[in-house]
């Protein structure tokens, strides 16, 4: 169970997509039962809603310091010497950017926030509000146009300072692959439940069909099948394999190869989405989730050389249909 | 290194920096926690600081089977002592009573989730027998793969109620089956 430091920005990331609303349907049910059955997690994600990205990582990696810091006794004095300069530098610059902006109340509040976040590093805090009320004492005169300049070039000072500190994650689009962390994540949940099955499943590999657009849930759950159908009317069709999902699955146990040099893996698996557009033609392949490159390229291979696919049938015409599966190495 | 590992070496060699790591692997989960219940950053950092400080002075007392969910026992613990404490404590403790979940064995694999292309016969029999609304909610959510805030569209109820049919639904569930299991034996 690895969870590292970059596990973690995945897993911000995606709470803040996900209290955005920013996931599709599909993103956000398996995001969704992944916190259901880990109430640690979703505890977590609970109390994260209430803040923003940045200051969640802002956050976390100040206390990373303070554990680092605690552990770590000797290495207090250095930190404090880093700490010191960069407070420094930072509580003049929003010292100066208070005073500039001291009208407008309303931006107070904001601009405090560096300020105060600091004064934990600070070995003598009494000295700082020292400086802040002289300057504060000394400033108003200056007039506000020839201060123009000098009071965007500090607001970009405080901000490059703030973007030193916090590093924030640079969200991938929707249609791009997954991020690595979420990828290991999600593979362990699998190999996990893998794991426990495996004694029951003589199947060397199998492929799942987990989804299309919703009209292929038919594929998912064969015994409630009917009871869902019954409360809602049937979609046309979703695209399906040609010779069938029974045919389609054997082909792929007969045909994976696990790469090589994967042996002490138990279980991986890929989750991969493709469309298949209105002739048939199997186009956009993604990966959804993989535990590394060699799995994807053979769930590539599958599936480009794997039999054909009927197209999605929609208010009876032909039409794209997005397929995801997921394809298992044993 | 296993958790559990980094656990024991922690308790022979009282080696603080091997408790920072395991820590700082689960801290942003931690802080999470600390702020659903404390609902303020200042609280919940201290919080953070204060666990880890319990951690050093409870593990080598304890047997710890999972290191992972019996930190989120302590951290809710601990967020739970803090809230008895502070004032208006009856209003934030009516709602942690109300929002507290059990903590699942993490190496128990609920049949929901455990993704088998033919659902067991057992199964769709349970949760044929599952109350009306939590019997549609874990449909909706298992086998259409809808998220909450669909499912709750659909019923017309809320979101939060979707979550606790399919927590609850779960257990009866799990209930369901070991009856079952062991009358077959």
């Amino acid at each position: 169970m690895k969870e590292t430091n970059n596990n973690k920005k995945g897993y911000l990331s995606e709470v803040e997509r996900y209290v955005r609303g920013e996931m599709s349907q599909r993103e956000e049910n398996s995001f969704q039962r992944r916190l259901l059955r880990d109430p640690f997690s979703d505890e977590a994600t609970d109390g994260y809603s209430g803040i923003s990205q940045k200051e969640a990582v802002k956050d976390l990696e100040h206390l990373e310091k303070k554990i680092k810091e605690r552990v770590r006794p000797k290495q207090r004095i250095l930190y404090y010497r880093i700490a010191a300069s960069i407070a420094a530098l930072l509580v003049l610059a929003s010292v100066t950017v208070l005073v500039l902006r001291s009208r407008s109340q309303a931006r107070l509040a904001d601009l405090f926030i560096p300020a105060q976040s600091i004064e934990a590093f600070q070995p003598s805090p009494g000295t700082d509000s020292a400086i802040t009320d002289e300057t504060v004492l000394t400033n108003p005169e200056q007039n506000v146009p020839e201060t123009g300049n000098q009071q965007i070039a500090v607001n970009e000072l405080v901000q490059t300072q703030e973007s030193d500190v916090t590093v924030t994650d640079v969200q991938s689009p929707e249609s791009a692959p997954v991020t690595e962390d979420r990828e290991a994540e999600a593979a362990l949940d699998d190999s996990g439940a893998a794991a426990l099955r495996s004694d029951s499943a003589v199947k060397m590999a199998e492929a799942v069909l987990i989804s299309g657009n919703s009209t292929s849930r038919n594929m998912t759950a064969a015994p409630v099948r009917n009871e869902t159908d019954a409360a809602e009317p049937l979609p046309d069709a979703p695209s399906q394999p040609a010779e069938g999902q029974e045919n389609y699955t054997k082909y792929i146990k007969e045909n994976i190869r696990r790469p090589a040099a994967t042996e002490s893996m138990d279980n991986a698996v890929v989750v991969i989405s493709f469309q298949v557009l209105s002739t048939g033609a199997i186009d956009s392949i993604n990966i959804i989730n993989t535990p590394g490159d060699e799995f994807s390229n053979e769930a590539i291979r599958l599936i480009k050389e794997g039999p054909s696919w009927l197209p999605a049938v929609k208010n009876g015409q032909k039409a794209d249909d997005t397929v995801t599966l997921r394809v298992v190495f044993k | 290194m296993k958790d559990e590992e980094l656990v024991s070496e922690f308790s022979s060699s009282h080696d603080l920096e091997i408790l920072g790591e395991l820590y700082l692997k689960y801290m942003h989960l931690v802080y999470g926690v600390c702020l659903k219940y404390l609902k303020n950053r200042e609280e919940a950092m201290d919080a953070v600081m204060q666990i880890f400080e319990k951690l050093i002075s409870d593990i080598p007392k304890q047997r710890i089977e999972n290191f992972r969910s019996w930190l989120h026992v302590v951290t809710k613990n601990y967020c739970l002592m803090q809230l008895r404490s502070m004032k208006g404590e009856d209003e934030k403790l009516r709602e942690w009573m109300l929002t507290t979940g059990i903590v699942e064995n993490e190496h128990y694999v609920h049949p929901l989730d455990n993704e088998q292309q033919e659902i067991d016969n057992l199964l769709a029999d349970c949760i044929e027998r599952l109350n009306g609304e939590q019997k549609e909610c874990i449909k909706r959510f298992y086998y259409e793969s809808r998220c909450y805030k669909e499912i709750a569209e659909d019923l017309g109820i809320d979101e939060k109620k979707v979550k606790s049919n399919l927590q609850n639904g779960k257990r009866n569930l799990k209930i369901c089956i070991e009856e079952k299991d062991e009358r077959d034996e």
